[in-house]
């Protein structure tokens, strides 16, 4: 039973769908219209923002990140012999050289975030999904701020357990940012609303990048040819939506470091309005404004945008630069 | 060392034929269909000067960049330096090849990633994005032609309850109770 229109204050006990709206008046919104790249991350250096990156580990002391990896708040997870999961935390190097690169790609565009290691695969590559699952779930748990996921499973088994962490990051406030597959590879979890999958555009540029209208991947950034850090403190150039996730996990730092109040889906809106094909969409009468027909403008303006933008899969991201 | 014949008769004609197509269409210089084992890799199939006597050899200990794309699923085209040993980590140290572009993309179906098609040395220039899906599109084809020709293990029912009984340690909720009616099930076997 509700207790709408009795005028009484939040109760613990009650769920959100029972407040009155009085209750749930905002103190201040920001309207669509000023979600700019200024307002969104303008100034913004990722300050205080903790990053997790599950992978393949990160090399904390690579001169490309700069000491911005907390290299004893880290965790290190393999599956055992016998089936468990065992967890190791604190320091631990990288067994590859694929986290140091994605970890240098947020460094780069998120200089004073925090970045931690959560490394999913073992000493010889070996990976297991139980171990995949149990660090993003760690992550999850310590709440950081966004968790970058550059690598997934296609075990159908697995999709359910992993539908309940990123639903459970989700609502407790954690970002997490996925690269997607490339095409007819099932991969979780980014195929999950919770999360924010990633492909490759074709740009050169870090700060570049566009809304894909055709979920579930849902933005693509700079993945092709992009200089990497990598294991051994060395350098290499790769291609991937593995690159190109991190893009977006850094981008998302920086506006959760000026906007440390949004949610994930207001982030996501964020990253949304930013985005470079819907900021340089030709103006189309009913475009969003201040105006007190906003709501209907919005619907408006969103039906329109997604008739007239570019309808790109992840496939054709090649055809975005 | 094992007669280059022999191996070649032992090799799935149609993974054969993807794979120098994925040579051939990306100009890949060696080209290799992956599967693993038991932490180690085995290469199905091979084209290029050097790698057909590769089908024949006892496995690799999983790494490469090979052995990455198994564990995580994740497609990668890299380029290194000439000097750079990262490059002949994986199926490269077998030939003693150092390769400076590489493209190895997940050969995947539900039950999980079942192979990994791994090329190296484009003969000019980097392995493109292009490159990278139509490998991944033919890896599609490979995976089904791996899973058809045997040549992907089948987890035993054992292998098969572990990995069940992992899930309800992670999803209680969900997997609790037909683990313990497999584990029971599996008690009067």
């Amino acid at each position: 039973m509700t207790n709408a229109g009795t005028g009484s204050g939040p109760h613990p006990q009650r769920p959100a769908f029972s407040r009155e709206s009085t209750v749930l008046r905002l103190p201040g919104a920001v309207s669509l219209e000023d979600l700019s790249p200024a307002w969104a991350w303008g100034g913004s250096t990722g300050r205080g923002v903790r990053v997790a990156i599950v992978d393949s580990g990160v090399e904390a002391d690579h001169p490309a990140l700069e000491g911005c990896v907390d290299r004893d708040g880290g965790i290190a997870l393999h599956v055992a012999a016998d089936g468990s999961v065992v967890r190791e935390p604190g320091p631990h190097d990288d067994v590859f050289g694929h986290g140091t690169a994605c970890a240098g790609v947020i460094h780069s565009l998120a200089p004073e975030a925090h970045i931690t290691s959560v490394r999913v695969l073992g000493p010889n590559l070996t990976g297991k999904a139980a171990a995949f699952l149990a660090g993003l779930e760690w992550a999850v748990e310590q709440r950081f701020d966004v968790i970058n996921l550059s690598l997934g499973t296609s075990k159908r088994d697995w999709a359910l357990a992993f539908h309940d962490v990123c639903d459970a990051g989700y609502f407790s406030g954690c970002m997490i940012v996925t690269a997607a597959n490339n095409m007819f590879t099932t991969s979780y979890p980014s195929l999950y609303a919770a999360v924010t999958s990633v492909a490759c555009n074709t740009t050169t540029d870090p700060w570049r990048f566009h809304y894909n209208p055709e979920p579930p991947t849902e933005f693509l950034a700079r993945g092709i040819d992009v200089d990497l850090a990598w294991k051994g403190g060395g350098r290499l150039v790769g291609t991937g939506n593995s690159y190109a996730a991190p893009h977006i996990t850094g981008l998302a730092a920086l506006i959760r470091s000026k906007h440390p109040q949004l949610r994930p889906f207001q982030v996501k809106t964020v990253l949304w309005a930013t985005a470079a094909n819907v900021r340089e969409s030709p103006p189309i009468a009913g475009r969003l404004s201040r105006v007190a027909t906003r709501a209907r403008s919005t619907r408006l303006t969103a039906s329109r945008l997604s008739a007239i933008a570019p309808q790109v899969s992840a496939r054709r991201a090649s055809t975005l630069d | 060392m094992t007669d280059p014949g022999d191996s070649w008769r032992r090799v799935d004609p149609t993974l054969q034929a993807l794979l120098a197509a994925a040579v051939g269409a990306t100009s890949a210089t060696e080209g290799w269909v992956v599967t693993e084992d038991d932490g180690r890799l085995t290469v199905q199939a091979a084209v290029g000067a050097s790698s057909p006597a590769l089908v024949a050899r006892p496995g690799v200990a999983a790494g490469g960049t090979a052995g990455f794309v198994l564990a995580t699923g994740q497609p990668l085209a890299l380029t290194l330096r000439p000097d750079d040993p990262r490059g002949a980590e994986g199926i490269p140290s077998l030939l003693g090849l150092r390769p400076t572009t590489v493209v190895a993309v997940p050969c995947g179906t539900d039950d999980g990633v079942v192979g990994v098609i791994e090329l190296i040395d484009k003969a000019e220039g980097a392995f493109t994005f292009d490159d990278l899906e139509l490998v991944t599109l033919l890896a599609g084809v490979a995976a089904a032609a791996l899973t058809a020709s045997g040549s992907v293990s089948v987890p035993s029912p054992a292998e098969l309850a572990g990995d069940l009984e992992r899930l309800a340690a992670a999803d209680p909720v969900h997997y609790a109770a037909v683990a313990t009616t497999v584990t029971a099930l599996m008690g009067r076997l």
